[in-house]
């Protein structure tokens, strides 16, 4: 009796085990089959180093800083300051670095990151890039530039007189950083089609003179790519210092400014 | 916000995952200890083995190119006739062919930096020619030509390197001439390879920190220290690394069929030679 009652429990079992293989087959088949949700790892870090070329935010904060020490300092070299008007500077350019990084921190706060399933990710990528290019673009040209409330304070504390001889000042310091970036572009060109004394020479002072001069370039990007398009704005004034079989080398050269990526 | 989807459960076998891994451990542990061994006895040849896997296989092609690129030069610059012309381009392809072998020969026992600059080479060599081809009025035009590119490279390089430091620092309009002024004589400046120094940050050929603390003040030597900069480590890279903006950018007469073919046994060809 026993041993017959022991006997059936095990079939039992048995049978149940095995159902529970059948059972499980069809479920092994769907994990396999049935298509993964590939997931994208996009941290918020991630989307700093985007916005701030390779810089995380507090780095994109802390340069901010320094940058507003740096301008402090310059303005003081054109004209003399008093502790009062740099106290008030300083105070205005906080103000413009708090306002900057208080948008940024909104709008990033609009997107969603850590593991993301790739499909949304790329739905929400090229918004989140959109969003964030007026802002990257703002702080690549600088926090307290025009339209700033450092430069407003500026407007506000200084004489007219001390102004104009700061405005002076840094139009000169513009020019010749712009001056230095076309010095390199045309010594690229060199490297690849050699120039002669008078076409370098002729060349460097056409764009000098012919365009008007970048806002100094924070070398984050090819300086190539922000040089280029400024000889695109004067190809008619380049063409007659170049034979006829070096100018498509030449405009093949200037076009390369298409590379440029954003 | 928009909701996301859940996602997915799904992951491979941990058991198969796991045997994989315990097959692979003796090829693993086999290739660890051959990079020991290779790191530790032998440590300037791996060096040297790297750079001839990137070196040998455009070396005929951008060789070929630099001699084409610099007879153009000699064409603009001297104008020659059609036997003057003849023996120059004769004698720069030759020339190219001769320093194949030297850089052949270098890739497999000097490290990249000891090598001699190609464009030096070639140049000097056309020097010669030029000096021999042509009236003294002539061959002295070119040698001045050359002597200004090389002071428009110092130049421009030295340009950058003030660029980037007052991209860090701000310098007044006055101490930007006087920055360039010193820059220009640096080993850094003198040695920067170009033109890849003009494109790519961390190639800028920033001064030593010595040199650095002579240039700037003390609020702007503060600042620079407080900021990160180009690691400028390599004090030369390989002319023959063609992996720059500028490789579709070929002068005149650079372009034809024998710059272009291909080694029968194929790009690899002269590396296994």
């Amino acid at each position: 009796m026993f041993t017959s009652v022991s006997v059936r429990t095990i079939t039992l079992q048995l049978a149940a085990l095995l159902a529970t293989q059948l059972l499980h087959v069809p479920s092994i088949h769907a994990q396999v089959v049935g298509k993964p949700v590939r997931v994208i790892n996009y941290s918020a870090e991630n989307f700093d180093r985007l916005c701030f070329r390779n810089m995380v935010a507090t780095a994109a904060r802390e340069k901010a800083h320094r940058m507003l020490e740096a301008k402090t300092a310059i303005t003081e070299d054109s004209v003399n300051l008093t502790p009062q008007q740099k106290s008030q500077l300083m105070l205005a350019g906080e103000v413009d670095i708090q306002r900057f990084f208080a948008a940024f921190d909104e709008m990033k706060s609009r997107w969603k990151f850590g593991s993301i399933p790739q499909d949304f990710f790329s739905e929400q990528f090229p918004k989140m890039r959109a969003a964030a290019m007026p802002l990257m673009d703002r702080y690549q040209a600088g926090l307290h530039g025009q339209g700033s409330l450092y430069h407003k304070t500026k407007l506000t504390i200084l004489a007219p007189t001390d102004f104009q001889t700061m405005e002076v000042f840094s139009q000169k310091r513009k020019k010749k950083l712009y001056r230095n970036m076309i010095r390199a572009t045309v010594a690229a060109l060199d490297a690849r089609l050699p120039l002669t004394i008078q076409q370098r020479e002729t060349m460097i002072k056409t764009v000098l003179e012919n365009t008007e001069a970048l806002e100094p370039h924070d070398y984050n990007e090819p300086m190539l790519f922000i040089v280029l398009p400024k000889f695109k704005e004067v190809e008619p004034r380049l063409q007659p210092l170049f034979s006829q079989e070096e100018w498509p080398v030449v405009q093949r050269f200037i076009n390369l400014a298409g590379l440029r990526k954003r | 916000m928009r909701q996301i989807p859940a996602q997915s459960t799904y992951k491979p076998a941990a058991s198969t995952s796991n045997a994989c891994k315990r097959q692979m451990l003796p090829t693993r542990l086999l290739l660890a200890m051959v990079l020991f061994a290779s790191t530790f006895s032998l440590p300037s040849y791996a060096q040297v083995r790297v750079a001839r896997g990137r070196v040998a296989i455009p070396l005929e092609r951008k060789l070929n190119e630099l001699a084409r690129r610099e007879v153009f030069f000699v064409k603009k610059v001297c104008q020659p006739n059609e036997a003057q012309q003849q023996v120059i381009s004769d004698s720069a392809l030759e020339k190219a062919k001769e320093m194949e072998k030297m850089y052949l020969e270098y890739s497999k026992n000097r490290a990249p930096a000891t090598w001699p600059r190609p464009e030096a080479v070639m140049l000097e060599h056309l020097q010669k020619i030029v000096a021999a081809t042509f009236p003294s009025s002539i061959s002295d035009t070119y040698k001045n030509e050359l002597e200004a590119r090389k002071k428009a490279n110092l130049t421009a390089t030295a340009s950058i390197v003030t660029n980037l430091i007052d991209s860090q620092v701000l310098l007044a309009h006055d101490e930007i001439d006087a920055l360039e002024t010193r820059i220009v004589e640096f080993d850094t400046t003198q040695n920067a390879t170009l033109p890849v120094a003009f494109f790519y940050k961390h190639m800028i050929p920033i001064p030593t920190a010595q040199n650095m603390e002579s240039l700037l003040s003390k609020r702007q030597l503060d600042l620079w220290k407080s900021q990160k900069h180009p690691n400028y480590n390599q004090p030369w890279v390989n002319y023959f690394n063609s992996n720059d903006f500028l490789s579709s950018i070929l002068a005149p007469g650079v372009i034809n069929e024998e710059f272009n073919r291909i080694p029968p046994g194929g790009p690899n060809q002269r590396l296994r030679e």
